[in-house]
Parts: structure tokens; sequence; C-alpha cells
């Protein structure tokens, strides 16, 4: 386990997402997809790496502004359950 | 490395503490115990003042100077912290939180030991003097303090 898997509490997120897409396509930048989910640009940049997992609020926000269904957006890894 | 630019608010400030505080850290282990060993010389009450007052001293002087670097290079933006931003706090905290734990627990139990067993205690730390006890809770605090804006900057960065 790495230091940054303990510092974050052994977990790894194993959700992955298509912000970054959606976003482009709606023709957002990043300072604007942030201002309207009422996040910080660091964050949205954050999520897009995947370095990230938003909160069930911030990903609904991301959805509704993206125009995009939130299991559209964000795709769990059901192999991490295993 | 993120750069200044890019950093948020807590980011930058915690990078800010971090360098400022880690070189007091230095300077305050060099003064108090001529180098890094856990003993610290024997001063008297207006020394140890002494120490003090110079402490505070560069701690205004070292957080001015590393702010105003910082600042320089700041990107111009109203920032509101997010919940990113308040989660990463939680857990500099919590990790800090848990450093300052051990450090107390191991002060007060060194200092249990050293009072029951008297002059017969040969253990590698001592607190029972009033210079010992303020070097050893001095010591655990920026230790401490270290260790949350550590892990703060370790975690933006993942």
């Amino acid at each position: 386990m790495g230091l940054s898997a303990l510092i974050m509490g052994g977990k790894k997120s194993k959700i992955t997402n298509r912000i970054k897409r959606a976003r482009v396509i709606k023709g957002l930048s990043q300072v604007e997809l942030a201002e309207r989910v009422g996040a910080t640009r660091q964050t949205i940049i954050a999520v897009e790496a995947e370095r990230y997992a938003p909160s069930l609020e911030l990903a609904f926000r991301l959805a509704h502004i993206l125009e995009e269904p939130i299991d559209g957006l964000f795709i769990f890894d059901p192999s991490a359950l295993d | 490395m993120t750069r200044i630019e890019e950093m948020t608010e807590p980011q930058r400030q915690s990078w800010i503490t971090f360098l400022a505080d880690g070189a007091i850290l230095i300077w305050f282990w060099k003064a108090m115990a001529g180098g890094f060993n856990l003993t610290p010389s024997d001063f008297s009450p207006s020394q140890l003042s002494g120490i003090f007052i110079k402490l505070v001293i560069l701690t205004i002087i070292l957080h001015a100077g590393i702010s105003i670097a910082f600042e320089m290079r700041k990107r111009k933006e109203k920032y509101k912290k997010d919940e990113r931003d308040l989660e990463i706090a939680r857990q500099g905290s919590h990790a800090g939180y848990w450093v300052l734990q051990l450090g107390v627990g191991v002060i007060i139990v060194t200092l249990l030991i050293q009072y029951v067993v008297g002059d017969s205690y040969q253990g590698p730390i001592s607190v029972i003097r009033p210079v010992e006890m303020v070097f050893g809770l001095c010591l655990v605090s920026y230790l401490a303090d270290l260790y949350r804006h550590g892990t703060i900057i370790w975690a933006y960065r993942h």
C-alpha cells in the first residue's frame, strides 16, 4: 500500500468518469463548470484526472449541468467488489 | 510539484506553514538542545524566555516572508472552499491529532515513570524538569502541525 493510499485510508477509487469529454462537448471550460456546480477549478481538474471521487451531491450537480445521466458520467468497476 | 499559481488557497496556506514551521522547528531544536538531541540544555528562566522571544520574532518574520513570496505568484481569483478542500482539511486534522496524541501520551508516560522511579530513571528521554517539559511539548506541537500540513500537501497532490 502506497503512502497516498495510507493517507486516504487505504481506499483506492474504482470510479472512472467521462466528465472531460462531456464538458468539451458542452463547450464549457473547467472554470465555467466549476462555477456552475459550486466547486473550485482545482476540484474539477482532480475529478477529471480521477484523483478525486466527488460526493453524490457534486456528482448529481455535474450530471445536471452536463446534461448526462449520472451512470453515463461515472462508471463503477464492479471487480472492485471482489 | 504543483505550481504556486495552480494551488488552492488552503494548499498555499499549508505550504507557507509547512516551510515556515519546518525552519522554525530546526532553529528551535538546535537552540534548545544544541543539535538534534532529545535532551535540552539546562537553561535559566531568563535564558528560556529569551529563546521564546526569539522564537516569536522568527515565526513572524518567516511567516511574513514566505507569505509574501507565495502571494506574489498567486493567481488573482475569488476562492471559496469546496467539499474537496474540507475533506483534505479533515484528513490533515485527523493525521495531526494522531501525532499530537501520540506525543502527549509519550510525555505523560515518561513523566509518570520518572516520578515513580525517581533518581534511578535511565530512559532515553526526560521530561521531569520544566525546561524538558517545555521542550518536549513544543517539539510534539511542531511535529503534529508539520505532519498535519504535510498530509494536506500530500493529499492535494494525489
